[in-house]
């Protein structure tokens, strides 16, 4: 102990910097600094917009448009009827509701056409031969008749004013084409492992997407709950093939030039996986896909082309910069403290977690001034402690471990997710997309 | 079909008025003539008598006296005449008909032929009439030595199929009582069969003619359209088939979204499903409503609920054989024409029976009237058969409801009557409501998204109006749904 804090002593506020300089350098500009400049900028903005913000409520009302809700999915048919019932209770109800089931094994398409005749569907579509969650969407969307299409998840659940929160960024700004919702963490206190991904979800989105929406750098919207102009999205073909098909369409928006925007006001409750395992698996494919869209496909963002937009640029930058680029930065970094702080490395792992305990602690301290249910966050500062391991550690490996796969060995073209026919025609489509690029 | 009428009366003038009556009537033939008691029953025991014109008050004993001494008489073949209308509560208690008040006007007197004709047609064809056709059949079989006797596809008959000698015995109205007949013939012992095809009839006339096609689930229409989808591997884009066709290339399939050509089905595109459209309502589904209408009588059902009849051949058996011999009488069971259960003019003549009890002693009775208004949507689904099944069911269940005294009768296969005697309106109330209410129940257990809805009307009897009278108020304040 006396050694411990002799040592720091010896070493000095520059000593610290010096060992702690991944974090000096990246971690705390980006996510102390900015997020705390931008929560400010964020809470005046909406402060000076109150008004605003109210006419755009009211636009939406004397507008009351039909929207139409698109529920893609496989074997989801256990959770109908309680996403329906969720949807009922909804203070938005001019809504068009069509469930694809992208053929299903179990019995989804019963349940679902029972539910149609009930009239608690307005229109259940499968396909018989499983065709990938972005066919199953985009079979909804041809039927759409709604002028914005909602995008869920089936086992998703909503605050009763989600989806009129979800349509009023549409009437605060011209010439929005997208606007997230909030995913929140529903089965929190299962385990251990959601216990850490509610603390994640809570950064990543009420924080995270809040600062990359006021920097107009939000480059994706997830799945689980977003909304689309359906022009839009007719418009660019609805969504391409997965995995990672939510960031892909987001881009896309993007380049055709609509704002995608995010709003913490609109919020959605989502199961995550309980177990490591589980979770490893799903990381693993959404790693990936961040090598397959930025590298591949919308390689073209990262270079100067006539849709170029310096604000694309920088969302995507941003992306590839701090999930992948930092990812193996930090490797060295580890290096670096192993090689120079051989005989110390005990002092240096204790004197780490304590200062990203405090810096998660901090962090987070956004979440319940963001927050509209601020009680039930407190109990989560319990876990802060352990943030450190699962995203310093855990995240990191697993992230390190999926963009290798990726990178070497295409791994992503053969995801179970996919059917392998689409997977093995989208591979051949962004190989063409590469052949173009190097023979520029 | 002739009559064989016998007339009973000590009135000789009146015996010859009647006779004359009886023998310009078409269908009427003259059987025999008795002017006293003895006389009656010494013919109604030795000849083979179709209606009995039955006098009350004669000299030896009265006409009554000769029911109750003839054993055999069928109350349906009779028809009391009288000097007085005194003796009709009495002639319903015998279960006769109906009652002639001479004088009578030659109206009256064809409306009590009809009836009986009626009557008497009814009971041919269940009984007697079957009977003999079978056996007719059985010879038939027998004498030309079928190894197998079977049906003969053929467009002009009911069911698409024709057993010789039993279908052309039967008018067209009823041709589908072949298949009774043997079925029930094969339950006597007399054939055993051998299963050929099955096929599906109309639920209401039971004709085998039926077109099918697929209607909208939502406004019924005929008038849909369905489109493939094309799921595009390469794209995930997902559209009909229309979408894929472009009028520069009519031959080829172009993608939509990436402009790609359609190359080879399940290497870069499959088609995953169907859609369907309304062009009546724009509805969008992919599970059509399957339905057949009928080529003759235009019910259209849900294939789900038609008829399936069993088309079989048969083999005749030695009992079979015996029967067709004569050496074994053919005798069987009638069919189930729900007489005792819908049956206006019984409940018509038992409240008249007591209006007449009331006069002469002071109770109250009450009647009550229940409309099943929506069970016709139920009648539509599961056809003729099961219909009478479920009225019947719905009977058997009013009738363990209410006391030994109560009488329920359904006017209509839609309306129930109940007369709950020596109860007043507010002590009936309640027996009515629950039989009400279990009626729902029933309905309701058995077929699930249907709510039967019932109204019902309550009234005291009276003496100062006629049965029919009292039946038509009851009646009135019901919707006119037949």
């Amino acid at each position: 102990m006396v050694e411990f804090l002799e040592f720091w002593n010896q070493q000095g506020v520059s000593g610290f910097i010096r060992i702690f300089w991944f974090y000096f350098l990246f971690e705390f500009p980006r996510y102390i600094l900015l997020d705390y400049v931008f929560l400010l900028i964020f809470k005046l903005n909406s402060f000076f917009n109150k008004e605003s913000y109210e006419d755009a409520r009211e636009k939406l009302w004397a507008d009351h448009p039909l929207i139409t809700i698109i529920i893609p999915g496989k074997d989801e048919g256990a959770n109908y009827y309680r996403l329906v019932r969720s949807l009922e209770e909804q203070t938005y109800q001019n809504f068009q509701l069509i469930i694809v089931d992208d053929g299903s094994d179990d019995e989804s398409a019963i349940i679902g056409r029972k539910m149609q005749k009930e009239g608690l569907i307005d229109l259940f579509l499968r396909n018989d031969e499983r065709g990938g969650k972005a066919s199953a969407a985009n079979l909804g969307l041809r039927y759409a008749k709604g002028k914005f299409a909602v995008h869920l998840d089936a086992d998703s659940s909503f605050y009763r004013d989600a989806i009129e929160e979800v349509l009023i960024p549409f009437y605060q700004e011209e010439n929005v084409g997208a606007v997230g919702g909030t995913l929140e963490v529903r089965n929190s206190s299962d385990s251990l492992a959601t216990n850490f991904q509610s603390v994640e979800y809570l950064l990543n989105f009420t924080v995270g997407r809040m600062v990359a929406s006021s920097l107009r750098i939000l480059r994706v919207i997830s799945g689980a709950f977003g909304v689309f102009r359906t022009d839009v999205l007719k418009e660019i073909g609805g969504w391409d093939v997965g995995p990672g098909m939510d960031g892909d369409i987001t881009l896309k928006i993007r380049k055709i030039g609509y704002k995608v925007e995010y709003t913490p006001k609109a919020v959605c409750l989502t199961n995550v996986p309980e177990t490591f395992r589980k979770l490893t698996k799903q990381r693993i494919r959404w790693s990936r896909s961040l090598v397959r869209f930025r590298f591949r496909k919308h390689r073209d963002f990262l270079f100067p082309s006539s849709q170029f937009r310096l604000i694309d640029f920088l969302a995507v930058v941003d992306n590839v910069f701090y999930n992948f680029v930092l990812n193996f930065l930090w490797w060295i970094y580890l290096f670096d403290i192993l090689i120079h702080y051989t005989p110390q490395i005990l002092y240096v792992f204790v004197a780490g977690s304590i200062l990203y305990t405090v810096s998660k602690f901090i962090e987070f301290g956004v979440v319940p001034i963001l927050s509209s249910n601020k009680s039930d966050k407190v109990r989560l500062l319990a876990y802060i402690p352990g943030m450190t391991f699962y995203t310093g550690f855990y995240i990191r490996f697993v992230r390190t471990y999926a963009y290798i796969k990726e990178l070497f060995f295409h791994d992503s073209y053969k995801d179970e997710w996919n059917p392998e026919k689409t997977s093995k025609a989208a591979r051949e489509v962004e190989d063409r997309i590469n052949t173009i690029f190097s023979n520029r | 079909m002739k009559l064989n009428s016998l007339i009973i009366d000590d009135d000789a003038s009146f015996r010859v008025l009647l006779r004359k009556m009886v023998e310009k009537h078409d269908s009427l033939t003259i059987g025999g003539m008795a002017e006293n008691g003895e006389q009656a029953m010494e013919m109604l025991n030795s000849k083979n008598i179709d209606l009995v014109f039955l006098d009350v008050q004669m000299p030896d004993m009265s006409g009554f006296d000769v029911l109750d001494a003839v054993k055999n008489i069928d109350p349906t073949q009779v028809i009391i005449t009288s000097g007085s209308s005194a003796h009709g509560i009495k002639a319903f208690d015998y279960g006769i008909t109906d009652y002639l008040v001479k004088p009578f006007t030659q109206e009256r007197f064809e409306e009590a032929i009809n009836r009986v004709l009626r009557n008497a047609e009814r009971n041919q064809y269940t009984t007697t009439l079957i009977n003999q056709i079978l056996g007719k059949v059985l010879l038939y079989i027998h004498t030309r030595d079928f190894q197998d006797f079977r049906p003969i596809p053929s467009r002009e008959s009911k069911l698409g199929y024709l057993y010789p000698m039993l279908t052309s015995n039967l008018d067209f109205r009823r041709e589908e009582k072949a298949l009774d007949i043997l079925d029930m013939a094969e339950q006597e012992g007399f054939l055993t069969s051998t299963y050929i095809d099955s096929f599906y009839t109309c639920n209401n006339c039971y004709n085998s003619y039926l077109l099918f096609r697929e209607t909208c689930p939502s406004c019924q229409s005929a008038d849909v359209e369905s489109e493939e989808q094309i799921h595009h591997f390469p794209c995930a884009y997902v559209g009909p088939i229309s979408d894929f066709q472009s009028s520069s290339n009519p031959n080829a399939l172009e993608c939509p979204k990436c402009e790609r050509i359609l190359k080879h089905i399940g290497v870069d595109y499959d088609k995953p499903s169907i859609v369907f459209t309304c062009n009546r309502c724009d509805h969008i589904f992919q599970d059509p409503v399957v339905k057949a209408k009928c080529n003759v009588c235009s019910s259209d059902m849900n294939v789900e609920s038609l008829l399936k009849k069993n088309l079989k051949s048969y083999q005749l058996t030695s009992l079979g054989r015996d029967a067709a011999l004569g050496k074994v009488i053919i005798d069987l069971n009638e069919f189930d024409d729900m007489v005792d259960v819908i049956d206006k003019e019984y409940f018509q003549r038992l409240l008249s029976k007591e209006i007449e009890r009331k006069k002469e002693a002071t109770f109250d009775s009450t009647i009550a009237s229940f409309q099943l208004e929506n069970i016709s949507e139920i009648y539509e689904q599961i056809g003729n058969q099961n219909s009478k099944k479920l009225v019947r069911e719905i009977f058997e269940l009013v009738n363990s409801e209410i006391n030994r005294s109560d009488e329920v009768v359904f006017q209509s296969m839609v309306t129930i009557w109940l007369l709950v005697t020596e109860k007043g309106v507010s002590e009936a109330t309640p027996v009515i409501k629950r039989i009400e209410q279990r009626i729902k129940d029933l309905v309701d257990d058995n077929y699930s998204n249907f709510s039967l809805s019932i109204s019902k009307n309550i009234k005291p009897v009276v003496t100062t109006k006629t049965a029919s009278e009292q039946l038509q108020e009851l009646n009135a304040t019901l919707r006119d749904i037949s």
